[in-house]
């Protein structure tokens, strides 16, 4: 057997241990300090806002981005004091070359396209290094958005778990025990 | 400068605890310096983010990175911070240390693992040895750490037992999971002799803790009900209301500083507020995890110690030890096994058949290992992100998105197996300090080259197909298993192994430094090989001897 051919298989975990998640690894680590209040502004709200429901679209048997707060949760997320400054940086560097890549393609903002319009800037921009791990980021926040507890803004009222029939964890974290103020 | 005390502990996980609670049980005043914070069973919830996603309970690899190296395709190494690598070596930093976060599946070593050299012989490229002790001298131990710690399960014949001196458990099993009844089935038609996996967890509420409320997460979670045996409930808890034991969390032990005569004086470590403090003792015990043992040994140089404390041999870093080789997976569907595939309880089931194995398909007869089955970790995040690349890298969104997320969570549920044989200790797997990543406190970090022996991978291998041939019997769907060549972070051992001769080991038989009457090291860093299973159990069971060895020291 090669030995090399397993080196690719990073960091196996073990022992019903959880995957880390590192958001360090997603980027490179150029540090812009962050001034709270200025991150995003209403337009990048709203692009924001059509790229979750993009990404997760409100259906009649099962919660969308809206039921589950997931722009809410989104924008949280980038406002976090213990999000690295980094990671911040990324996420609303991204908002930029989505419409960057938007009005280039169609001359258009991303929010006022149609549904097929948006996809085919999201797979163009998924074409590239960076806009593949921005997306995905993003995605991985929707997910948290989903299936967190709903003590963090997302997963309104259990939608995400109710929906996916998956019972919620106990003992579930109180307000004085949500993990930035550990 | 803080009190001298008799003994300075220094780190309060799995190696730290036994010794805190022995000694501080005898008497003697210990104090405990230990890098995170004190939480207790009032700050562990099943909190995804919390354990997870933002890893609270480890340093920020901004501020504390790793610097891993591996082997690139081409040849050559490649050396990355783990401040931007993805990989994170670090597994639990508070009182109690990792094991408040561990899973609990606990084996013993067996005699075969103590004399793995003069059993199979030498194997090409691997630093294989006999341990200096045999299983004889550390069984009173492990039947010493089921009773303290609390480990749960029941003895069930097979080949490959190892000797007990009692006829079985302090505690029952914990609830199992009614497909348990299906694999034990499986495995009666394959003629392979399934028993229960042994956990560090209370089935029931004992000495003052509760019992398991099984919540189903469990790995990576600290546990809120005490039922979980983690250092911190079991041992340092105790080790405090004897009134001997001081435990001092948020202290980062930065160098230990030795005297003329090469013994250890003080302990140097930063406090909260980022102060440096000293403490002195008649006898320091080193119980980092082997990464950071070795790395404060290697920052710890002094006049009788210019390569690092207890480093005249220079192996401290080296043979760094891992566990596993190979594993796999088989789904299990609502549909065909029913609604009560739901529920949180165990699977808890081994097969330790292929320990050795005597397969002339395979070669002459050799060490094999450990398989264990368990259910896929319920934590719904990581599930769920699992989904959002498919086979060919591109990102899954929208209604395809959210197809796969009801089948995957609706559709049933995985079982995962895993294939425990040796790591083998070779040369390009070892500890040394980085020489130009420093830490938040300036200090150089450690260095992990990670590589592995391809026996790791022919015996994985040979394990996990075993182990699906249970999931495929018992009606699993796509199963699939394969060898796994990378480390799995959170079972590190070696790096100080102990042995009889001062050139070829860092520690005594006692786990005493050779060159350094006064350093004990009881973490995982002891063990020379690493048995093919799991090994805190056996972590547990050493510290509490080289504890009896100390207090013989002391008095
Ligand atoms: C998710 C997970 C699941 C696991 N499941 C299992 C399992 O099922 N079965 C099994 O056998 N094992 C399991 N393990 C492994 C088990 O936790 C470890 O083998 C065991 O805890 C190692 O003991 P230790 O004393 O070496 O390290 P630890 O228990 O980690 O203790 C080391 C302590 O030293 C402290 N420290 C480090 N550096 C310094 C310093 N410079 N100054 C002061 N303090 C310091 C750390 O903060 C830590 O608290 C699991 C581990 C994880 C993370
Ligand atoms: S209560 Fe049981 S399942 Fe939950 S963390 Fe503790 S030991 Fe594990």
């Amino acid at each position: 057997m090669d030995r090399r051919q397993f080196l690719v298989r990073m960091g196996a975990t073990s022992l019903a241990f959880i995957p880390t998640y590192s958001f360090l690894s997603t980027f490179p680590s150029k540090i812009v300090p962050f001034k709270k209040g200025s991150l995003l502004s209403s337009k990048q709200l709203a692009l924001l806002e059509t790229l979750t429901e993009h990404f997760f679209p409100t259906e009649p048997d099962a919660p969308g981005a809206r039921e589950i707060n997931a722009t809410g949760y989104l924008a949280w997320v980038i406002e976090d004091p213990k999000l690295d400054v980094s990671v911040r940086t990324f996420l609303v560097e991204g908002f930029t070359q989505l419409e960057h890549v938007s009005r280039q393609k169609t001359q258009k903002e991303f929010s006022q396209l149609s549904y097929d319009e948006q996809e085919s800037v999201l797979r163009i921009l998924e074409d590239t290094p960076f806009g593949h791990r921005w997306l995905k980021t993003v995605l991985d926040f929707v997910m948290e958005a989903l299936l967190s507890d709903p003590i963090y803004g997302g997963n309104t009222g259990g939608a995400g778990w109710k929906w996916l029939h998956h019972t919620p964890p106990f003992p579930s974290p109180p307000q004085n025990k949500r993990y930035f103020l550990l | 400068m803080k009190d001298a005390c008799d003994v300075c502990v220094i780190g309060s996980g799995a190696g730290g605890g036994p010794v805190a609670f022995t000694l501080a049980k005898a008497g003697y005043k210990v104090i405990v310096l230990e890098k995170g914070p004190w939480l207790t069973e009032q700050d562990f919830y099943k909190d995804e983010l919390a354990c997870c996603r933002r890893r609270v309970y480890v340093p920020d690899l901004k501020e504390e990175p790793h610097v891993v190296e591996i082997e690139e395709e081409t040849g050559g190494w490649v050396a990355r911070s783990t401040g931007g690598s993805g990989w994170d070596f670090w597994n639990g930093n508070c009182v109690g240390g990792s094991t408040n976060f561990m899973s609990g599946f606990f084996y013993r070593l067996k005699p075969v693992d103590f004399r793995l050299l003069s059993t199979f012989g030498p194997i090409e490229d691997a630093h294989i040895v006999d341990w200096p002790i045999s299983y004889e001298d550390l069984e009173p131990y492990y039947t010493l750490v089921e009773r303290e710690v609390g480990v749960s399960g029941k003895v069930v014949l097979h080949p490959h037992n190892e000797p007990r001196s009692t006829p079985d458990f302090p505690y029952p099993p914990t609830q199992e999971h009614p497909i348990t009844e299906d694999m034990d089935k499986a495995c009666r038609t394959l003629g392979f002799n399934v028993f229960p996996t042994p956990r560090a967890i209370l089935p029931f509420a004992a000495m003052g803790r509760k019992g398991c409320a099984y919540s189903g997460y469990c790995g990576s979670y600290g546990c809120a009900t005490g039922a979980k045996g983690s250092s911190r409930v079991a041992l340092i808890n105790r080790a405090v209301a004897t009134g001997h034991c001081e435990v001092l969390p948020k202290a980062m032990v930065y160098r230990l500083e030795t005297g003329g005569d090469g013994k250890v004086i003080s302990a140097h470590y930063f406090g909260e507020q980022g102060t440096s403090k000293t403490i002195r003792a008649r006898i320091f015990v080193v119980a980092c995890q082997a990464i950071e043992t070795a790395r404060l040994l290697l920052l710890s140089k002094g006049p009788k110690h210019p390569n690092g404390l207890g480093n005249s041999s220079n192996l401290v870093g080296r043979n760094l030890l891992f566990a596993g080789g190979g594993a796999g997976f088989g789904w299990v569907s609502f549909a065909k096994f029913g609604e009560q595939l739901r529920e949180d309880t165990f699977i808890n089931r081994t097969l330790q058949d292929w320990y050795v194995i005597r397969d002339p398909n395979f070669g002459q007869p050799q060490k094999g290992g450990t398989v264990s089955f368990s259910f896929e970790h319920p934590a719904p995040i990581a599930r769920a992100t699992q989904l959002l690349e498919d086979r060919d890298k591109k990102l899954v969104w929208g209604h395809v998105l959210k197809r796969k997320l009801e089948r995957r969570f609706r559709g049933g549920r995985f079982i995962k197996l895993e294939a425990f044989c040796d790591w083998l200790p070779i040369d390009n797997c070892l500890v040394t300090l980085d020489k130009t990543i420093k830490d938040k406190w300036h200090l150089p970090v450690a260095k992990i080259r990670v590589a592995f022996h391809p026996k790791n991978l022919q015996v994985g291998w040979y394990l996990a197909s075993h182990g699906a041939e249970v999931l495929k019997q018992m009606g699993a769907e796509d199963v699939i298993a394969y060898a796994v060549g990378s480390p799995p972070t959170n079972l590190v051992a070696g790096t100080c192994r102990f042995g009889k001769d001062p050139k070829t080991s860092v520690l005594d038989p006692d786990c005493r430094a050779h060159e350094v009457e006064n350093l004990f090291v009881t973490d995982g860093s002891f063990m020379p090989t690493g048995g093919s299973a799991p090994y805190t159990w056996t972590i547990y069971a050493n510290a509490f001897r080289v504890a009896d060895r100390i207090k013989a020291q002391l008095s």
